[in-house]
């Protein structure tokens, strides 16, 4: 059995202390919420033309951008953070489980911000819930009521996890909880009932089973769908979308774990609750996903390169040589060099926490570069040869809000970590 | 309750909801066609309806004669003027092949027999009506722009601005009485509205008067046609049936019912960046 504590104490601490960090973090990210608000405003009054979004063909422009590569990043995250999690209970991972929560919250969290970028790319955000009226007319469809069905039950699964694992650990520390709260603890605990324990690992073992299995079928699947099954763009259609999408949405997930663990622990000072053996494992995982991402760059580009059709080697073109070589060549180049970094670190056995936390940082980045490679391209150059090739520079209202569903994020995540215990307590072996 | 009964009640209600969801995946899957799509069929009596000889549903097609087009944009300006459609915006567009026997390649919507941007949208804004016509509902559309994005023609302009800040100049400017469907639905005229997806209607408003769409009156060499396929003595069936025709990026499996005649499909050939 693992050797790791989670005390009361430990756990405690981030809730009754406030410390100087979080509260300018906190400023500092109210500030750039309240850019993004005002730039959303912006669009809300002049619509989506202060964005650098303009119609495919003779407008020369792109209708998906930005927006929309930040949901796939949004969902990419959330589906690999809840299977890190589920992983971790499923295989009884014990030396994880401090992960655990935090890989959920990230989940939930970035499914809101998944939903917030889809409603903020809408034309008629007022219509919204058109989706719900006209759900079963166009369920049998429409990939986008796929991804919607998928994101709701996602988030919905994930909630319901995390709330049914954290019940007992809030019973524990009720005494000793701030009493400010209480409404919400009381909420969260609702119907508690001595001896609970054991029906609820059950439930969530069942639960986590379920929600990797989904994993794997949705991530690899609905979301990836929404372009692979285009054939009306060039560089989209095709199977190799789905495990494509999947390798991603690991592979930012993990970066994303890592980066909310190894903050955690230098600011609370909790290295000997998650010890660096845990975020070596993480980071060795995070090396081999990123070695298969790269194997299927690999097999996109030779596919367009050897025999491709014009209209596909146009787009392969793009990237390699052409206009858009200045952004995917810098892509690769991070990846490869991510790839030698940890490959290092792995083979001497040394580890550095500030630089694994780095490389996660940049990786999360360059992965959202990485989306928009995707969306972008095969609009950029329409099949119909007949069009123009078009062009996309997003404007600062684009920049602004999706930094302010970052912010959102991630101060959403320091609340959470203000209220509720962020671990389950282990006390003694 | 009892833990056995609760499974027992929760079983059931997942038994009768997967059997709820799997009719209704059934039945969209296998009819291959939306709702509204089935309950749409035209008022009877109707202009639309009367040019349909001997055939209870007509089947409408638009036919361009490539080798006639003088590329005048006659059909360009009559569009924007008969539909009042917004600064920068052309739902009938003229585009200019540099890989062809001729010069110009007017470009209405192709109304797909299988068309990618009814499949894709997630309210069922854009559907198609069975004699043909593949519409927008405006007062549905979420502006998603999906179907913009699924369309291999790039037929669809979405108001990215209010659009009546920016009306084309001519008084007749979206001075268009709205059109509403048989389920009332706004698919023509009206004006138009920030934030919505829009295209060629080929002018359904007028093909219900009895007339032909705007750019087909207008065009100066009769390069234009307009008609019903399910007529054989129609002009449109009567030059598909005698000439050679190609229909744009045919081996999607679109089924366009616009068909070009009098030249060779335009080479799609991007020249490669190096």
């Amino acid at each position: 059995m693992s050797s790791y504590k989670v005390t009361a104490e430990k756990i405690l601490q981030p809730i009754l202390h406030t410390s100087k960090i979080f509260l300018v973090s906190a400023a500092v990210l109210l500030a750039l919420m309240a850019v993004g608000a005002y730039a959303y405003l912006t669009q809300l009054t002049q619509g989506l033309i202060v964005t650098g979004l303009r119609d495919w063909g003779m407008g020369g422009g792109i209708p998906w951008g930005a927006y929309i590569s930040t949901f796939v990043w949004y969902v990419g995250i959330a589906h690999g953070g809840i299977a890190i999690s589920a992983s971790i209970r499923i295989m009884k991972l014990d030396e994880y489980k401090p992960l655990a929560r935090m890989a959920e919250l990230l989940t939930i969290l970035s499914l809101t911000g998944a939903l917030i970028t889809i409603i903020v790319d809408s034309g008629r955000p007022d219509r919204i819930f058109n989706f719900v009226v006209y759900y079963l007319e166009t369920v049998g469809d429409s990939p986008l009521i796929w991804d919607f069905t998928v994101v709701l039950a996602y988030f919905v699964l994930s909630a319901i996890y995390l709330g049914m694992t954290m019940r007992e650990d809030v019973i524990k520390l009720m005494s000793r909880l701030p009493s400010k709260y209480k409404l919400l603890y009381r909420t969260v605990t609702f119907g508690h009932k001595e001896g609970e324990k054991e029906k609820v690992e059950q439930i969530a073992w069942w639960l986590a089973l379920s929600l990797v299995i989904l994993m794997a079928l949705l991530s690899g699947g609905v979301i990836p769908w929404i372009f692979g099954l285009m054939p009306s763009q060039a560089g989209w259609f095709g199977a190799v979308q789905g495990p494509y999408f999947l390798t991603g949405a690991l592979t930012s997930a993990v970066a994303g774990v890592i980066v909310v663990a190894a903050i955690a622990v230098k600011v609370f000072h909790w290295e000997d609750l998650i010890s660096e053996k845990v975020f070596k494992g993480l980071s060795k995982m995070l090396l081999i996903l990123t070695v298969i991402y790269l194997w299927f760059i690999l097999n996109e580009h030779i596919t367009a390169q050897y025999a491709g059709p014009t209209a596909e080697k146009a787009i392969s073109d793009a990237l390699l040589y052409g206009s858009l070589s200045t952004i995917f060549l810098p892509v690769l180049a991070i990846l490869i060099l991510s790839v030698i970094f940890l490959a290092i670190q792995t083979l001497r056995k040394a580890f550095s926490l500030k630089s694994t936390l780095a490389v996660s940082i940049i990786l999360l980045l360059t992965f959202w570069v990485k989306r928009l490679l995707i969306v972008m391209p095969s609009l950029l150059y329409p099949r119909l040869t007949l069009y123009p090739v078009g062009s996309y520079t997003p404007t600062w209202v684009e920049y602004t809000i999706i930094t302010a569903t970052v912010s959102f994020v991630a101060l959403a995540y320091m609340i959470f970590m203000k209220i509720f215990p962020i671990m389950e307590i282990k006390e003694g072996e | 309750m009892s833990p056995v009964s609760r499974r027992n009640f929760i079983r059931y209600v997942a038994a009768v909801g997967a059997g709820v969801i799997s009719v209704k995946l059934g039945s969209s899957l296998m009819s291959g066609m939306r709702g509204s799509e089935r309950d749409s069929l035209l008022k009877p009596g109707s202009a639309m309806a009367a040019t349909s000889a001997g055939s209870p549903t007509p089947k409408y097609a638009y036919v361009v004669d490539v080798g006639t087009c003088i590329g005048c944009r006659k059909c360009v300006g009559a569009c924007k003027e008969e539909n009042g459609t917004p600064e920068g915006i052309f739902w009938m567009d003229l585009l200019y092949p540099t890989d062809a026997d001729y010069k110009y390649l007017p470009r209405p919507c192709m109304h797909c027999d299988n068309p990618p941007c009814t499949k894709v949208c997630p309210v069922n804004a854009r559907y198609k009506r069975r004699e043909g016509f593949v519409l927008t509902d405006f007062k549905r559309c979420i502006g998603c722009r999906y179907c913009q994005v699924a369309c291999p023609y790039g037929v669809n302009y979405f108001n990215w601005k209010n659009p009546r800040s920016s009306q084309a100049g001519s008084s007749s400017s979206g001075s268009l009485a709205e059109y509403r469907d048989l389920d009332g639905r706004l698919t023509a005229g009206g004006g138009h509205f920030t934030g919505v997806i829009e295209k060629c209607t080929w002018c359904i408003h007028r093909i219900e008067k009895g007339k032909v769409p705007a750019c087909v009156e207008i065009c100066p060499v009769k390069a234009l046609h307009f008609g019903d396929l399910n007529d054989p003595n129609s002009e449109v069936s009567q030059i598909i049936s005698k000439n050679k025709y190609f229909r744009l990026l045919e081996e999607l499996g679109t089924e366009p019912r616009v068909f070009y005649t009098g030249g060779y499909p335009p080479k799609l050939n991007r020249k490669t960046e190096k």
